[in-house]
């Protein structure tokens, strides 16, 4: 019975059986009806290569589907048009982007930086950022919410966490919903506009405002072609510097055609076309946000912790863009380009194994190096440079190693 | 219990097709819900939750970092169903459906029903379907079974109320149950693109256990594959990397942002192998 349905036809090799079904019977194709093979059995083997090449055509299903998914994935189908807007030069584009002002933007950040630190797999399934380590390497995400200089949010995402801080006028709250913490700070009655970054992350309005503080006459600005970031048409600004002792090769940031704020900072390295560091949004929004957003009561069970401002998280900063200023013990060298920074009080290596295994092993592996200023361990890296001496001491910077080690001399 | 018995209707007495298909979906259902080891894998899933409910209540975990999802357990008995979801996703669920997704065609091949069942007066494509439904249904099935015996055991021993979340701030216990509910959905579709590479696998043999291993290897392999970091030019494409991605739900504001994402995924992956499936078991040659 199996042989009288035609589901049921034994096709083996499709497009074989094709091809000796054509030479026979070069108009059995176009000659036999769809289904016809049950009821007609005369031209049986024109019709049988004729289903068959229609149960063939079937896989195109498949490639079809996988096209559609390329496409969609690529972005093609939803690609924006090409940005129109008029022509700046860059010095119109410097200053508007100097007075930008919006009254507040909501959006998601992603950091993503490859400084040539190795990045370790995580079989645990999370993607904690806990860490200086794990703030230095691979991606990260954040929600921010901006409502005025008085009013933040920050929101440092894990897979299954969140680091929070909340600022709403002299209020600054932390969440870490790991341990269940929250620290609440007053600020001084007269704080600006500082932002509190004890969340290691920096958004790309706040890194470009760095980077901007580096023009002088030490660095080249020019435009170049438009684009389109989180959405919304873009102008770029390239930064170059002239110094060629900096690692630095050229910032990008990208400007919002309309608002002027930057919402995405790339730093590239001399030697390399991949971004080093790339700050993006990926979705913004400039409604300004609720009040709601910027205000935290502790959840029931929790007991906040006070907390006077400053000083906390100080080393995870170093992941940003150019040397942190200043704040706690680190001090900087140099200015522009080739800004170093230093830090004392450094922990040993010994010192340093009791608490974090996975940096002593990263550190006990840098190659020892040693000159008039004593001896220690550098890390070279496309963009950072860093030198720990075993006194104690720490010289980072986005230069050649040769500068850290003059201004290790200079202690 | 063979699987042709159990759908023995008459094809003249089933009346009109489309009610002949629900007849069939039930009657797949019914299979996948009555075999015994897939009873034994949804008591094992139940067990998990309580486990976990168990531990956490004798000894609480305590210190920095234990976890956002598992450190909440003590202060309410939902995150239990959390917790033990984020347990079995990565590998225990992927393991369920890939016995029963498994089963689906090869099993049928192997005990030589297939061809029976298509003498029923129901295209291939519509068994197809069919088949792929009630693997939903059992996707579905697990998630669940998952959740509600962790809410049964953290309501058991832990306090209820106010649900705080990740972000810190705290939502109402029917918001909580609203999230579970979304997170389950979630986990279902993500199993469902599994299944869905599982049910071409199974076309491809007539060996169940074949499909099964091979599904099995294919999903853990991916896992693997997106721990990796320097391989992050493939992590996009790869369906391992959204199975946790419902960390947005839990926060405040709501962001469907990472689960659109992930919906997309499994959606890709369910549209390509499910024409695979379809283009192969419509052509194939249906000779045991």
């Amino acid at each position: 019975m199996s042989r009288s349905c035609p589901v049921l036809l034994r096709i083996g090799s499709g497009p074989l059986r094709l091809r000796t079904g054509r030479g026979n019977d070069p108009v059995g194709m176009s000659v036999a009806p769809p289904f016809s093979s049950s009821s007609e059995p005369s031209p049986l083997r024109a019709s049988v290569s004729a289903s068959t090449r229609r149960r063939a055509l079937r896989w195109l299903a498949p490639v079809g589907a996988v096209g559609v998914v390329a496409l969609v994935a690529s972005g093609v189908l939803s690609a924006d048009a090409k940005p129109n807007l008029p022509r700046q030069t860059a010095a119109q584009l410097l200053a508007s982007v100097g007075d930008s002002k919006v009254a507040g933007f909501s959006g998601t950040v992603v950091s993503k930086s490859s400084l040539g630190l190795p990045e370790l797999p995580q079989l645990g399934g999370s993607n904690s950022s806990a860490g200086v380590l794990g703030m230095l390497t691979g991606s990260h995400t954040a929600r921010v919410w901006y409502g005025g200089e008085t009013k933040q949010r920050v929101a440092l995402l894990d897979s299954l966490g969140e680091q929070d801080v909340f600022r709403n006028g002299r209020d600054v709250w932390q969440w870490n919903s790991d341990n269940r913490t929250a620290t609440h700070s007053l600020l001084p009655a007269d704080a600006g506009q500082s932002t509190p970054t004890m969340v290691p992350t920096l958004t790309p309005d706040q890194a470009a405002q760095q980077a901007l503080r580096l023009i002088d006459p030490s660095t080249t600005v020019n435009t170049d072609r438009t684009g389109t970031v989180a959405g919304r048409s873009t102008y770029t600004l390239v930064l170059t510097p002239k110094d060629a002792r900096s690692r630095v090769g050229s910032v990008r940031i990208s400007v919002d055609g309309k608002t002027r704020v930057p919402l995405s900072v790339q730093v590239f390295s001399r030697n390399s076309d991949r971004a080093a560091i790339d700050v993006s949004f990926t979705r913004v929004d400039f409604a300004v946000p609720d009040d709601d957003f910027f205000t935290f009561r502790p959840p029931t069970g929790v007991v906040p912790e006070e907390t006077p401002l400053g000083g906390t998280a100080n080393g995870m900063r170093s992941g940003s863009l150019a040397a942190p200023s200043s704040g706690g013990n680190v001090t900087t060298i140099g200015k522009g380009w080739t800004t170093i920074a230093k830090v004392t009080g450094v922990p040993s290596i010994a010192a340093l194994g009791k608490q974090d295994g996975q940096a002593t092993a990263l550190l006990g592996s840098l190659p020892r190096v040693s000159g008039t200023w004593g001896t220690g361990r550098l890390f070279t890296s496309t963009l950072l440079t860093a030198l720990i001496t075993d006194d104690g001491r720490a010289y980072v910077g986005p230069v050649d190693p040769d500068l850290l080690y003059k201004a290790a001399v200079g202690k | 219990m063979s699987a042709a018995e159990t759908r023995r209707m008459p094809a003249g007495a089933a009346g009109p097709l489309p009610r002949l298909g629900g007849r069939l979906l039930l009657s797949e259902i019914g299979m996948v819900m009555r075999r015994r080891r897939n009873q034994l894998i949804l008591v094992t899933f139940a067990a998990i939750p309580i486990i976990i409910g168990t531990a956490v209540k004798l000894a609480a975990p305590s210190g920095s970092d234990a976890g956002a999802l598992i450190g909440n357990i003590t202060h309410n008995g939902i995150f239990v169903s959390f917790t033990a979801l984020v347990v079995v996703i990565p590998i225990f669920l992927p393991m369920a459906v890939a016995v029963v997704v498994g089963e689906t065609v090869a099993g049928e091949a192997n005990l030589g029903t297939l061809r029976y069942l298509l003498v029923v007066p129901v295209g291939r494509t519509r068994l197809l379907v069919t088949k792929f439904l009630a693997v939903g249904f059992w996707c579905l099935a697990t998630a669940l079974t998952v959740a509600i015996a962790g809410l049964a055991i953290g309501f058991a021993l832990f306090p209820r109320g106010k649900v705080t979340l990740l972000s810190g701030t705290e939502t109402s216990m029917v918001g909580g149950l609203g999230r579970l509910s979304v997170v389950v959905g979630y986990a279902a579709l993500m199993m469902l693109a599994i299944a869905a590479m599982g049910l071409f696998i199974s076309t491809l043999t007539e060996v169940p256990i074949a499909a099964m291993a091979a599904t099995l290897a294919v999903a853990i392999t991916m896992q693997v594959l997106v721990a990796i970091p320097q391989l992050h030019a493939v992590h996009p494409w790869l369906i391992s990397r959204y199975l946790l991605d419902f960390g947005d739900v839990l926060r405040d504001p709501l962001s469907f942002a990472g689960l659109t994402h992930g919906c997309l995924a499994a959606l890709a992956y369910v549209g390509v192998f499910f024409s695979l499936a379809w283009a192969r078991f419509t052509t194939k040659d249906v000779s045991s």
